[in-house]
This record gives structure tokens, sequence and C-alpha cells, in this order.
């Protein structure tokens, strides 16, 4: 058997190669390695975003291909990498789609506030639709040992599941959002599937309440104290200048943009850990039952030194921040096997979708994927 | 035949299980061929019915089988000198070799920063010049329906000028605007005490142009009002507006899709550069009106240093501070400089 230098797929060997011995009742737990290498992946990125710039955007589908192909195939779970096998052709039509509306989505804004409401409104009855779009594709491209993922399309529980709570939690002023992101979770979650088995996801409605009063409660930890010494410095710096307004707007504008540097990443990576957690503890496929153990101030500091890379960077950080992220969030994930991965039969073959519902939702960072 | 060696693993396509096997690509009547080892049985396919995936960086190809089954490359290298022949010339062969140096890619660094500069600062402009025409005038006053009623209730407090007055000014405006363009009817003008923008006048894109009380006090003259308003109604006559609203849309789209997102962190990264050729854009936009101004008042006899003259007045009462509507000005001083020439010049010619 060929060897690869990876734990993973001796463990792996190990258990397969017991013939006679009930493997089934050995538990194994496999971790998804993350190959990639920054060095690498910044000049494939920056080469197709030259390309990209230089064709006027068309060859963006085939760059989003080149990225997407590098993530997964650096993606390794026993032994096999993930297959991307998005065809650049529908991606570019998606493309051109989302472009028209994202214009006119930007134009309306610009229009007046009347004109984007009805924009956003429209967005937001169309969202369910294209998010199942979305996952379609995305899943039907995505393929491990050979055989594809797939999202069953529930238009139905989609509408249920994200518009649907989406009112209750407005109507309900707020106290109905935590559900709200159960319920979505759940969704993408239940209605994706590997070979002929279907995930199974059951996380519990208190701990997505508990993570949301612990986000409300790092925001005052942060807003509070920085209100006290936004007065303090103002004051000090009125009684420097004497009245002089310019000074303290600037001042303020500057204030603001640390102060949404801070908080972003502290509230998203603690609320992003948390829900992870117990979204993946709680999903399995068939006999496999996965795990997630992502520490929240790790997440933090990805985020936060992530965001402060790319804006010092202009944009180049990107494909260092990209990678980080990806490898801390994959290689909190366990599989847990009991005996080998070797048994899930593939479904029947599907179709692949067109891509707009993707694109759309990509570019309008409706991205519902993790 | 080669004997196999590439180590790769073959996946059925019917269940999730892997199995080690060994590759080899041979010749035989001028067919290529993939011969598959696994354990002590050859299979040999020809290479037509394979589809080869890409490889990107150094990550794993994978080849898809017609009898759905797929190949998963374990030794990039050794698969690469074996396809060799046939796919150096390709396109995808070409993009490696680009994704592979670093010299390339400082290349596309260069390339992307001026792109987007030139396109920001000279692409988007001249698209937006070019959209206009096809965008009939009437379309204009969709914009910012409701910004003379904002600004009432953030800004200015109602004028406190004589009703007496403010009738001599709307027959200035009036001179003004007639005939400046095939809409100027529905040009109007607004008076209001300046509140927090002190003496300060403003073109709104629905065709109003609002005057503050304190610039009238500070001209000394109806002649030199008549400079402000003329700048105005340029605005509104060359469609600022409408061209700073695709200008911006379309820069936006740009950024948004070279950086893949709206609404995203990129937002902050690339505000930054936006703002500042904004600014630079908008100054152009402000030396047009400045022209529109300068030609009307050539025109009608009024001599262009007047304009000058208010202009310098206006930088002692912002005492050097260039704030709000003013802050996106081309600097009053260089306004100033630029009337007093075009009249130097102007007299010299009489």
């Amino acid at each position: 058997m060929a060897t690869d230098g990876d734990a993973d797929y001796s463990a792996e060997s190990a258990a397969a190669a017991a013939p006679g011995v009930d493997a089934a009742n050995a538990v194994v737990r496999y971790r998804p390695e993350f190959r990639a290498d920054p060095k690498e992946y910044f000049r494939i990125w920056i080469i197709n975003l030259a390309l990209t710039i230089l064709t006027l955007g068309i060859y963006s589908a085939w760059a989003k291909v080149r990225k997407l192909r590098y993530f997964y195939a650096s993606t390794v779970l026993a032994g096999s990498t993930f297959g991307y096998h998005g065809d650049p052709r529908k991606i570019l039509k998606g493309r051109i789609i989302a472009a028209i509306l994202a214009g006119s989505y930007l134009a309306a804004g610009r229009i007046s506030p009347i004109a984007a409401l009805i924009v956003a409104g429209i967005l937001a009855v169309a969202t369910p639709w294209l998010v199942v779009k979305s996952r379609m594709f995305a899943m039907r491209v995505t393929s491990w040992r050979g055989l594809r993922f797939d999202f069953r399309a529930d238009y139905t529980g989609a509408y249920r599941a994200l518009l649907g709570w989406l009112v209750l939690g407005i109507v309900s002023f707020g106290l109905l959002m935590p559900r709200l992101s159960r319920e979505r979770y759940r969704f993408i979650v239940t209605r994706s599937s590997f070979g002929n088995s279907a995930f199974e996801c059951n996380p519990s409605i208190g701990r997505f309440y508990k993570t949301a009063i612990g986000a409300v409660g790092l925001m005052l930890a942060i807003v509070i104290p920085a209100s006290f010494l936004f007065g303090l410095i103002s004051y000090g710096l009125a009684a420097a200048h004497g009245k002089s307004q310019p000074v303290s707007s600037v001042f303020g504008t500057v204030f603001v943009l640390l102060l949404y540097a801070v908080m972003l990443p502290t509230v998203l990576g603690y609320t992003h850990a948390r829900n992870l957690n117990e979204v993946f503890g709680r999903t399995s496929l068939g006999p496999l039952q996965l795990h997630s153990s992502l520490s929240a101030s790790r997440l933090i500091g990805i985020y936060f030194t992530n965001l402060i890379g790319m804006v010092f960077t202009l944009g180049l950080y990107t494909p260092w921040a990209q990678v980080r992220l990806a490898r801390y969030r994959l290689e909190s994930l366990e599989v847990e096997a009991h005996g080998s991965l070797d048994h899930i039969v593939a479904a029947t073959g599907v179709p692949v979708p067109a891509a707009t519902g993707e694109e759309i939702s990509s570019f309008f960072d409706l991205d519902f994927g993790f | 035949m080669t004997e196999p060696v590439i180590r790769a693993q073959l996946y059925d396509g019917k269940t999730s299980g892997a199995r080690a096997v060994r590759l080899g690509i041979a010749w035989s009547d001028g067919t290529k061929y993939l011969a598959i080892r696994a354990g002590a049985t050859d299979t040999i396919v020809p290479m037509a019915a394979v589809i080869v995936g890409d490889r990107v960086g150094d990550t794993h190809r994978l080849l898809q089988l017609t009898d759905g089954g797929s190949l998963e490359v374990l030794d990039n290298g050794a698969f690469d000198r074996a396809l060799q022949d046939a796919d150096s010339r390709t396109v995808a062969a070409l993009i490696r070799r680009l994704e592979s140096h670093w010299r390339y890619a400082a290349l596309a660094v260069v390339v992307i920063l001026l792109c987007t500069m030139g396109f920001l600062r000279y692409g988007a402009p001249a698209l937006a010049g070019r959209a206009l025409t096809f965008i009939p005038a009437s379309v204009d006053t969709v914009i910012g329906v409701d910004g003379l009623r904002i600004l009432d209730r953030s800004i200015f407090t109602p004028s406190k000028l004589t009703s007496a007055r403010q009738a001599q000014l709307q027959g200035v405006f009036g001179e003004v605007t007639v005939g400046a363009s095939p809409d100027s009817s529905r040009y109007r003008l607004e008076l209001r005490g300046g509140g927090s923008i002190k003496a300060n006048a403003l073109a709104l894109p629905s065709g109003i142009v609002v005057l503050t009380d304190e610039l009238e006090h500070l001209a000394i003259n109806d002649d030199e009002l008549r400079g402000v308003l003329a700048h105005e109604v340029g605005h509104l006559v060359k469609r600022h507006a409408m061209r700073l609203l695709i200008q911006s849309s379309s820069s936006a789209l740009l950024l948004a899709g070279i950086f893949g997102d709206v609404t995203g962190v990129s937002t902050l990264v690339t505000a930054v550069p936006t703002v500042l050729v904004n600014a630079a854009y908008s100054r152009d936009l402000e030396r047009e009106a400045d022209e529109f101004a300068f030609r009307w008042m050539s025109r009608h006899n009024v001599a262009p240093e007047q304009l000058g003259n208010l202009l310098a007045r206006l930088v002692d009462a912002h005492g050097g501070e260039q704030i709000g509507y003013l802050a996106s000005h081309p600097s009053l001083r260089e306004r100033v400089q630029a009337f007093g020439a075009r009249s130097a010049a102007r007299q010299n010619r009489n």
C-alpha cells in the first residue's frame, strides 16, 4: 500500500489491513489536514487576479476554480484530498447575472433610501431560493474519493428556515434571532448529503441563546469602556486646542474605525467558534460523527491579525489570511468512525445545476457555507 | 510498455474505498494509453478517454475515468514528466508556469496596482461621461429626491433675508439659468440660513441650488453672487451628480469583483484608495464648474475676478480650514489664483 507520509492514512491502513477482525468496532478519529502553503497560494492568487483584471473580469470564473481547486486539493482526510469540479463557463454566466444585480443594488442605494429598501426587500425574498441553488452547485461540484456531495432542493424548507425565522426574529425585536441562526445552520447541514447518506444535525437551541447573550455581553464590555475613553480623550483635546471642531471630528472617525476593528473580530470570532463547535459537534453522516474544537480566543486572534495584516498591506496579505483561517477551522474538525471510511456508497449521478445562485449569493456576501 | 511506477489511488465511484495503484503512460500504434496496475492486474485505457484534471500548485491531480471511477495521482513530478510531451504548450501549462515563479508574481502586483489606479482615476470617469449621453436628463431628478428635506432638518435654518432681497436674488438666478441648458426651466434657487456649513452654496441633483444667508452677507455686490450661482448651475448643466453616481458605482463594482465581495472586510481595505481617487475626481468636476462660471461671466460682462474676490474672502471666513462641502474642492487659494490669471489674460487681450 502506498504510503504518503500521512499519519491519518496509516491509521486507516492499520484498520483496513486487518481483514477478518471486526474493524467496525474500533473507534478511529480522523483529523483533516490542510497542506496549503501560503507562499505558493500567494503566487496562484496574484497571477489569477492580474489575469482577471487584464481580461476585464472574464477570467475571474477560471480564477475562482483554480483557487477552490487549490484549497480543496490541499485538504486531506484519511489520505485522500477533496476535489472541486466547478465548470468555469457556468460560473461566468452566474457572475454576469450577479454583476448586473449588484450594479442595480449599488445604484439604488445612491438614488434614494427607498429604492435601496425595495431592492433589499426583493433580495430578501429571493435569498432562500438563491441559497438552495448556491448550495446545490457548491455541493455537487465537491468530491472526496471519487464520490460527489449533494444538496436536496428543498425550497419550502428554505423559506421556512431562512425567511420564516427571519420575519419572526424581526417581529420579536431580535429575541428569536439566535433561533434563526440555529435553523439556518441546521437547514444547510441536513439538506447536504455524501454518497447515499444525508447529514443529520441537531444543535441545541439553548446553546445558541447562551452564545448570543455572551456576544452581547462582550460587545458591552468593549463599547462601555471605549465610550469613557473617548469622552476623556476628546475632553483633553478640547482643552488643548480650544474649541476646534475639525480636530475632534477627525479623532471621532478614527476612534469609531478602531472600535470596529476591535469589536468585529471579537464578537464574530466568539460567535463563530461557539456556533460552529455546536453545529459540527451535533452533526453525523450515517455511522460517522463529527467533532469541532475551535477555541474562541484563537479564532478572535486570527480574525484580528488577518484584518490588521490586510489593511496594512493593501490586501496583499489576503492569501496568508485565507490559508491561516482555513487551516485552523479544518484542523479543529474531527471525524469519528467505527473502523474505516471505506464503506460509504455512492448515490446515482445527479446533474450539476447552473452556478447563478452561488455567484449571486457570493457577490452579496450571503455565503451560507462554513 | 514502460513499467507502471507512478503512485496513485483508485476510487471506484461506487463506494468510498481507496485502492493503492501504480500508473504508467505508454504509446502503442500512435495512441497514448494509461496503464493502471492494481495488485497483479493491469488495466489499460486509452488516454483520450481519461479527463486529466488541472494541477494547481503542488496539489494532487484527479483523473476521471469513463466507468465512473477516478484516480488521485500522488506523485506529481513523475506524472508530469510522463505527460510532458503533450502538455507543455497548453494554456494550462502556461498558467502553471506563471503561478510558480516569484518574478511573475511581482510583475502581477505591478500590473494590478497600475490597472486599478488607472481605472479609478481615468477609466471610471470616462465611462461615466460616455454613459451620461444614454441616460435622459430627467432621470437625474430621481437622485436624492429628499436631499433638501434632509438638509433642512439637519443643517439649514430658514433664511432671514427680506422678501424684497429674496426676490432680487431669484431675478439674478433667472439671469444665470436662462438658456443654460434645455432643461434649465426646472432649476430653482432656495435661500437658507447656513447653520454649521456657514457661508456656502451647493447644487442638489434634483435641480435645486441652495445659497446661504452667510454667503449673501459676505458678497460685496451681486456680480460676485452671479459668479457663485453660475458655478453651481455649471454642476447642474454638466450633470455632475449623475456622473459621480455612475463613476462610484462602477468603481465599487470593480473593487468588489477583484476582492470578491461588497460588504466584507475588503471594503475597509479598498476604502482608502477609493476615497483619494474620488476626491481627485471631484476636484476635476469643480474645475469644470469653474470653467462654466468663467465662460458665463465673460459672456455677460461680469469680471471673473469678482468670483475670485469672493473666494478669497471665503478663505478668510473659514479661517483657512476647509470643512464639509468645501473639503472636496480644489484648494480655494488655487482657484483664486486661477481666476486672477484668467482676468489678467482677458485684460491683456482687450
